[in-house]
């Protein structure tokens, strides 16, 4: 079963070619992150446009790379939201065109979903597990039992872990993208003496639910005290992002008696994360997977490889459906 | 927290000395004060309290899903009653040009309500509208608060809401 999948919901245009939900065939990425950094920041219009010029040449070279035509293609999917609804409706118009004019299934994916599937092109999902999607965008906890089956443990109640550290880079003046901006120059640190809140919410109803915000205030009072201690904030900043993301994460999984975590979306690639929650959760027998780094941002193949899970439990996308945001998952 | 200064004349109120803990009482006072259609343009550095803001009015009103920050999707929209309430965050914006890709209601359109953080381009889509600004000071590590009307409806509908929010405030003895 190969299925071309398509990811528009936020800044790339992301094609993938998948056989069987499990073998990566093709994947071609194209970024409009270059053309917003030349206006210094998203242009939603502009975002919708670029989306409809690179969807076409990224589908062919992933097609080109798996070597093989768009009538092999035996299912299209597509990232039907969360996301920017200009954004979506590209990827969501362009695979029902070619479900129509092929005849083929079309499937309706979860944005946050696909990103963990893409655990499942290093090696099959074993379930029952504990999922953690940490990006720009989004961070939750889940109890995922099967395929399409996922439950919500715990939430972000206003930033996500990423947007923390891009937010926590501006304030130190880095650079964008601010994730691995924060990464490189936390390990330039060594110790440091500083300490970032890591929140506690009193949600006892609620227990794994996560808070960020409050850390841009902190960093900027701190960095207004120690303007030249730069490197020493980046990595309060990242231990306290990580502390938190691990904590709460462990806490399920031993609450929940599970043992294996898959982490996924694009703070995955960060380091220290994986480190340090691979040592929180070998202290309690569990063991932590991710994607290859390359494919822990947003990208097709993820999409395509949901795609099957969910074809082979006979969901589909009608042609009268559009893009869902927002797009509760696991609620 | 000091007193409120608020010049009717003017449209417009600036609050001094707010602690983290005073900000739900700025909730409670925006929760009172804003009426559909409205439009608020939330302004002020990173970490100065605006999408906890939001988060404390939109949650006032009944929105029951945690109310997260924007900055992302741009716009997350919430349906409530026959009321749609949009919060809007133009950080990662750079341009005016496509904000019509967004989705966002007409001016002036029935049932309303857009609050946006970073929110200062959309004063050119909306003639009238609220801006209110956070600027923490440092020193005493509270906020300042300016908060005015601009537009004939707009500074109509803030008279009205200075007398609804602050009013109620001044009934639980508040704002000493």
């Amino acid at each position: 079963m190969l299925i071309l999948g398509i990811e528009s919901s936020c800044d790339d245009t992301g094609v993938g070619v998948v056989e069987d939900g499990r073998w990566l065939r093709g994947n071609s990425r194209l970024s409009s992150a270059a053309m917003h950094a030349r206006f210094g920041g998203v242009v939603p219009e502009l975002a919708s446009r670029e989306h409809v010029m690179a969807i076409i040449p990224a589908m062919e070279a992933a097609l080109d790379q798996a070597g093989v035509s768009l009538t092999d293609c035996d299912a299209f999917a597509v990232t039907q939201g969360p996301g920017l609804l200009g954004a979506l409706l590209v990827g969501v118009t362009a695979a029902k065109a070619l479900a129509l004019a092929l005849s083929r299934p079309l499937i309706g994916v979860h944005h946050l979903e696909a990103h963990l599937y893409a655990n499942a092109l290093v090696a099959s999902i074993e379930y029952p597990a504990l999922a953690l999607v940490v990006s720009g965008g989004h961070t939750a906890i889940y109890r995922w039992e099967g395929d399409g089956r996922l439950v919500l443990l715990g939430d972000t109640q206003d930033d996500a872990a990423g947007e923390a550290l891009d937010k926590g880079a501006r304030i130190l003046g880095l650079g964008y993208p601010g994730g691995p901006a924060i990464e490189r120059l936390a390990l330039s640190a060594g110790e440091t003496p500083f300490r970032l809140p890591v929140a506690r919410l009193r949600r006892p109803q609620h227990p794994y639910d996560l808070s960020f915000s409050g850390l841009k205030t902190a960093l900027a009072g701190l960095y207004r005290q120690y303007p030249d201690q730069s490197a020493a904030l980046a990595h309060a900043l990242q231990e306290a992002v990580v502390a938190s993301l691990t904590e709460k994460a462990v806490q399920a999984l031993v609450a929940e008696r599970l043992h294996r975590i898959y982490l996924a979306g694009g703070v995955s690639a960060n380091q220290r994360l994986r480190t340090r929650l691979a040592e929180r959760a070998s202290e309690f027998g569990g063991q932590v997977y991710a994607p290859e780094p390359a494919m822990a941002t947003d990208n097709g193949a993820m999409v395509a490889a949901a795609g099957y899970y969910h074809w082979r439990l006979g969901h589909q996308m009608g042609m009268h459906e559009g893009p869902k945001t927002p797009y509760p998952l696991g609620e | 927290m000091r007193e409120p200064a608020v010049d009717l004349r003017a449209a417009e109120v600036t609050w001094e000395g707010l602690s983290e803990d005073d900000l739900d009482v700025l909730a409670d006072v925006l929760t009172d004060m804003l009426r559909p259609p409205a439009v608020v343009l939330l302004t002020g550095p990173l970490g100065s309290g605006k999408t906890t803001l939001v988060r404390k009015v939109f949650s006032a009103w009944g929105v029951g899903q945690p109310v997260k920050s924007p900055t992302f999707d741009l716009v997350h929209p919430y349906l409530l009653n026959g009321l749609r309430l949009y919060h809007v965050d133009l950080y990662r914006l750079s341009e005016l040009e496509g904000l019509e890709s967004l989705d966002l209601p007409a001016p002036d359109e029935e049932g309303t309500v857009v609050v946006a953080e970073w929110g200062e381009p959309l004063a050119a889509i909306y003639p009238d509208h609220w801006k209110l600004r956070l600027d923490p000071d440092p020193a005493s590590e509270t906020r300042r608060i300016r908060f005015s009307a601009h537009g004939p409806r707009a500074e109509l509908q803030f008279r009205a809401g200075v007398a609804r929010g602050l009013g109620n405030l001044a009934h639980q003895g508040g704002g000493q």
